[in-house]
């Protein structure tokens, strides 16, 4: 039996995620449940209904077929998505495309496959992005397509929390050429109150990947007055120095469009997080700051 | 003039009495060939010709208000302008053949007279209608030889020539006769202003109009009027300029003479016109020489330099494997200023296609350029005439899904009758499409163009006769796309995934949809071409593969040329669906068309990477017309740290076989219809690291801070 992942998104032309052009495939179910999460969709490892509430024009054929009671339609449609089995029914009868099923199986043939149809646009240097949710959590699969696709020509990224298993990292070494490492707070206690979980998994993975000279790049997604504090920038520091690699930091400003994918899937979105996306100016006064204590090679992405 | 007119014709006389002079001059000599006669106009219309204008407000084409002083033509409805092109007004004329009615001899001049007259220069025939013609003068023969050059190939052609050619070759002697007068006292006029006023642009013309079009031109501001003197005279767009320009460049810059700021200014102002008249005009740079090694220069830069400047004329980048990089990144940032230009091209395939099928010689395949909306030719030589002919694939289908889709079982029947719908409206096109060449070339001598295009002289035969050294005939193609999703949502219906039946789908679409709603959003949410889906690329490969053969087959009554297919849109592609009711794919009554061979806009929902490989299956091979490819990309695909990675996209698709694509760049505009009609822009992907979604999915409140991150270009 061929090795299985759950995959959400294959997204392709991706620009911003490694070196080149880059077919980024979206691996479902996360450790972690960061406070901004930009793919909330991506958290769960369960396939997941999604509806677009400003789609619908209340026709009512969701409800209509559905063996679960999923659709309700008192003042407007409801959507009860705890009881919904994923059976797909409601998905195929929206005549306007407001239901979706997030989060497919999909065999490592299947994924390396549909990547390949991107290779004539690589060149030297593009390839696939492995993320999500938390590639490593599915480590053995993103290992047997990181080999095939190595095998075509392309290269390999990987964007992680970096909260593994040091067996799962150990196992990838080889065939990810580049790291996307995800630097989410500065301390301990932030972290797990942000992030649902301990940084020191983290931080112990980033010091075995320095140590053997992997390539990483450190992603900093920057949540104005949540996570760009001093006490987070010390943090980074510490990071960074713990290894005599040039690290290069890469800024994410943050922006709001998790919240309407949030809101999609059932979910909220914080509110202590701030009302608007951070702006360009923001994003370059906190790479004056980093500059300004040190860390040279900082970009926004 | 060459030789002494001969005033001494009744026909002459007769003409001459009633104050019809451009009539007696065309019908003074009976015996002489059409060319000859339209000669002997043209020069009466230039003798006394005004010097042009250098004041603001130049036209951009002066020929058309060539008159004979005291021609009494609009009174009686008939005069012949300097073409050789006759003017009637058969009500007019009726009644001067009233006042004549009881003279035999004069009745007879004025019936073969009407019935020249009433022949119609134009045959709109129904369904394929014409629009106008693209050329390009041999710009770097007046370049090099001058008018004076043109006199010696013309002496060289007439020994031993047949009377009918030595009488072809007077008329060309004259026009350029009269044009060596007519620039001679453009060039006194202008010294005697310079004279009076001291202005330098007097001092400077003058200088110049004594030296050339009549002879070589000896330096590049020369060469730069020369350029725009055929402009003037011929329509004659720019061709690849940056090729014949280049000696002259060299020279001046290595003489100190010139600056590349100077030249760069001066080449401004050969587009400035062009701009500001919003003529549809092609420029070409890049690619190889007529020897086969890359000729990429410094003008190439310049032109691309210019290029934000203008919205016209549009610019053609000839792209090779071995371009240099640095080429690359100015191409790209040029586009990256939304400016449009330039087109990228993969030179190769169309030098292999000229060479192979269309019988052009190596070294000229190797000199193509493009004229208008990138119509094929070769610059100087042919003969396009690409607007003749349009063809609505999608009406073809249309009408074979009314007529045939009930006593049809399955979608292979179906396909197939379409496509003997093709065989059979193709064959008609270029039927009707060689009458009008017929016409054309019987009646419409044209000196202008004949001078100036290489074959007419030799051959002795006129521009619109097929004198041209190739002659072509761009048949556009319009719906295709469109045409393609079709196929695939009748595929769908066949096989009862519509959930309706043949009679309730046709009624849906004689009634636009109305009432089955459900209907069209199956029909949208089925896959559209530029999407990725393999049936749906096989399916647009195969058909239009067939598409091309039909017309590839076929030959042109003018110089026995070659009907040449090609996917350029230009504004066709909007009244064109604005005269159809709705359609299979879904598109709704009176819309446009798809507007390339790409996708419809805004259904290319997966980015541009499945875009590339599904038009890279179309058959480029045979497709040298040119197979247009419209795309969008947004603002930040353009920023410095991810600019060089679409050299990686459009190398891609050119390895793939991909042969012409152009770049709009996403902006204000697009952004705000974006936020009116999410549902129109499914193809605007969010691009930001390690994130994926859809811009029509966002909420509005999501979609107006994105719009305004992009209008105000915080990315």
């Amino acid at each position: 039996m061929e090795t299985e992942g759950t995959v959400f998104q294959i997204q392709r032309f991706c620009l911003r995620d490694g070196d080149g052009i880059r077919t980024s495939v979206f691996l479902k179910g996360c450790p972690l449940s960061c406070a901004w999460c930009h793919n909330p969709e991506g958290r769960s490892g369960r396939v997941q209904l999604s509806f677009l509430a400003h789609l619908c024009a209340g026709c009512g054929r969701c409800a209509a077929v559905c063996p679960a009671g999923v659709h309700g339609f008192a003042a407007s449609h409801r959507v009860d998505y705890a009881k919904c089995t994923g059976c797909g029914r409601c998905v195929s009868a929206c005549p306007r495309g407001c239901l979706e099923l997030v989060g497919k199986r999909m065999t490592v043939s299947e994924t390396v496959r549909e990547a390949l149809k991107d290779r004539p646009f690589w060149g030297t240097v593009g390839g696939v992005t492995f993320t999500g949710g938390e590639p490593l959590s599915q480590a053995g699969f993103v290992l047997e397509c990181a080999k095939r696709i190595r095998e075509a020509g392309g290269t390999v990224a990987v964007e992680t929390s970096g909260f593994a298993e040091r067996r799962d990292v150990e196992m990838l070494r080889e065939v990810v050429d580049c790291w996307l490492y995800d630097f989410k707070a500065g301390e301990e206690e932030k972290h797990r109150r942000l992030c649902g979980c301990s940084c020191l998994p983290v931080r112990s993975n980033f010091r075995w990947l320095c140590g053997q000279g992997a390539r990483l790049i450190l992603r900093y997604p920057m949540i104005p007055g949540v996570n760009d504090g001093e006490a987070d920038l010390d943090g980074l520091i510490r990071l960074l120095s713990e290894t005599s690699l040039d690290i290069p930091v890469e800024i994410l400003p943050y922006h709001r469009m998790g919240k309407t994918k949030a809101e999609r899937i059932g979910e909220s979105f914080p509110a202590f997080l701030p009302a608007e996306d951070a702006g360009r100016s923001q994003a370059e006064a906190l790479c004056q700051r980093l500059r300004g204590m040190g860390v040279g090679n900082v970009r926004i992405s | 003039m060459s030789e002494k007119r001969n005033e001494t014709t009744p026909e002459y006389g007769f003409w001459m009495s009633l104050g019809l002079k451009s009539a007696a001059l065309f019908y003074q000599e009976q015996n002489a060939a059409r060319m000859e006669r339209a000669a002997r106009v043209f020069c009466e219309s230039w003798k006394n010709r005004a010097p042009f204008s250098v004041e603001r407000g130049l036209p951009s084409r002066f020929v058309d208000e060539a008159r004979i002083e005291g021609d009494c033509g609009d009174l009686w409805g008939f005069w012949v302008d300097d073409s050789g092109l006759i003017h009637f007004d058969g009500e007019k004329f009726s009644g001067l053949q009233e006042l004549y009615r009881t003279d035999p001899v004069a009745s007879g001049i004025l019936e073969r007279a009407a019935r020249d007259g009433s022949v119609p220069q134009e045959l709109f025939p129904g369904r394929y209608w014409h629009c106008g013609t693209h050329k390009v003068a041999d710009i770097p023969f007046l370049l090099e030889s001058g008018y004076r050059g043109y006199l010696e190939k013309i002496e060289r052609e007439e020994r031993g020539a047949s009377p009918k050619k030595r009488s072809f070759l007077r008329g060309m002697r004259d026009v350029t006769l009269a044009l060596m007068d007519y620039f001679r006292r453009c060039a006194r006029s202008f010294r005697e202003a310079y004279e009076r006023t001291g202005d330098e642009r007097y001092g400077a013309l003058a200088d110049a109009l004594f030296r050339v079009p009549e002879g070589p031109c000896a330096s590049f501001r020369e060469a730069v009027i020369v350029v725009r003197i055929l402009n003037l005279l011929c329509d004659s767009e720019f061709g690849r300029i940056d090729q014949y320009l280049y000696p002259y460049y060299r020279k001046d810059v290595e003489q100190g003479r010139l600056t590349r700021e100077e030249a760069k200014g001066l080449l401004a102002d050969l587009c400035r016109f062009v701009n500001r008249d919003g003529l549809v005009w092609h420029q070409v740079v890049g690619g190889c020489g007529r020897d086969g090694k890359p000729s990429y220069n410094e003008l190439t830069e310049l032109v691309l330099e210019n290029a934000p400047l203008f919205a016209h004329p549009h610019i053609s980048l000839r792209v090779r494997e071995d371009m240099p990089k640095e080429l690359w990144e100015k191409a790209l940032r040029t586009i990256g200023t939304g400016c449009g230009n330039p087109a990228l091209v993969r030179e190769d395939l169309f030098i292999r296609d000229l060479e192979r099928t269309y019988g052009v010689s190596k070294e000229d395949a190797r000199d193509f350029a493009f004229g208008g909306c990138s119509e094929i030719m070769i610059p100087g030589k042919t003969n396009v005439d690409s607007t003749w002919c349009a063809y609505n694939v999608l009406e073809v289908l249309l009408e074979t899904v009314y007529t045939k889709l009930e006593e049809t079982d399955s979608y292979e029947e179906l396909y197939e009758k379409f496509c003997g719908e093709i065989e059979i409206t193709v064959e008609e096109m270029t039927e009707h499409i060689n009458i009008r060449q017929h016409l054309k070339g019987a009646f419409w001598p044209d000196p202008l163009l004949s001078l100036h295009t290489a074959g007419c002289i030799e051959s002795g035969k006129g521009f619109w006769e097929g004198g041209a050294l190739y002659n072509f005939d761009g048949a556009d193609l319009f719906g295709n796309t469109n045409a393609v999703n079709a196929l695939g949502t009748l595929k769908a219906l066949y096989a009862g995934e519509l959930g309706v039946g043949k009679e309730r789908f046709l009624k849906a679409l004689r009634e636009d949809f109305k009432g089955e709603e459900e209907l069209l959003h199956s029909i949208k949410r089925l896959p559209k071409f530029g999407n990725g889906d393999e049936e749906l690329r096989r399916i647009a490969g195969e058909f239009t593969a067939f598409l091309f053969s039909c017309i590839r087959g076929k030959r042109t009554w003018r110089g026995d040329g070659w009907f040449v297919p090609d996917i350029v849109q230009w504004i066709t592609y909007g009244p064109l669906g604005c005269k159809m009711g709705a359609t299979p794919d879904g598109r709704r009554r009176a819309t446009p068309l798809a507007d390339s061979s790409g996708a419809t806009p805004g259904t290319d929902e997966n980015g541009p990477v499945p875009l590339l490989t599904d038009c890279s299956a179309l058959p480029h091979e045979q497709g040298c017309g040119t197979l247009v490819l419209n795309m969008r990309l947004a603002q930040e695909c353009f920023s410095d740290g991810l600019i060089g990675k679409l050299e990686d996209l459009f190398r891609g698709y050119f390895r793939m076989g991909g042969s012409q694509v152009q770049v709009s760049v996403l902006d204000e505009k697009t952004l705000q219809d974006a936020l009116e009609h999410p549902e129109e822009h499914r193809d605007l992907i969010v691009r930001v690291g390690g994130f994926t979604d859809y811009f029509y999915r966002q909420t509005r409140e999501i979609q107006r801070s994105i719009v305004e991150r992009v209008a105000h270009k915080a990315e």
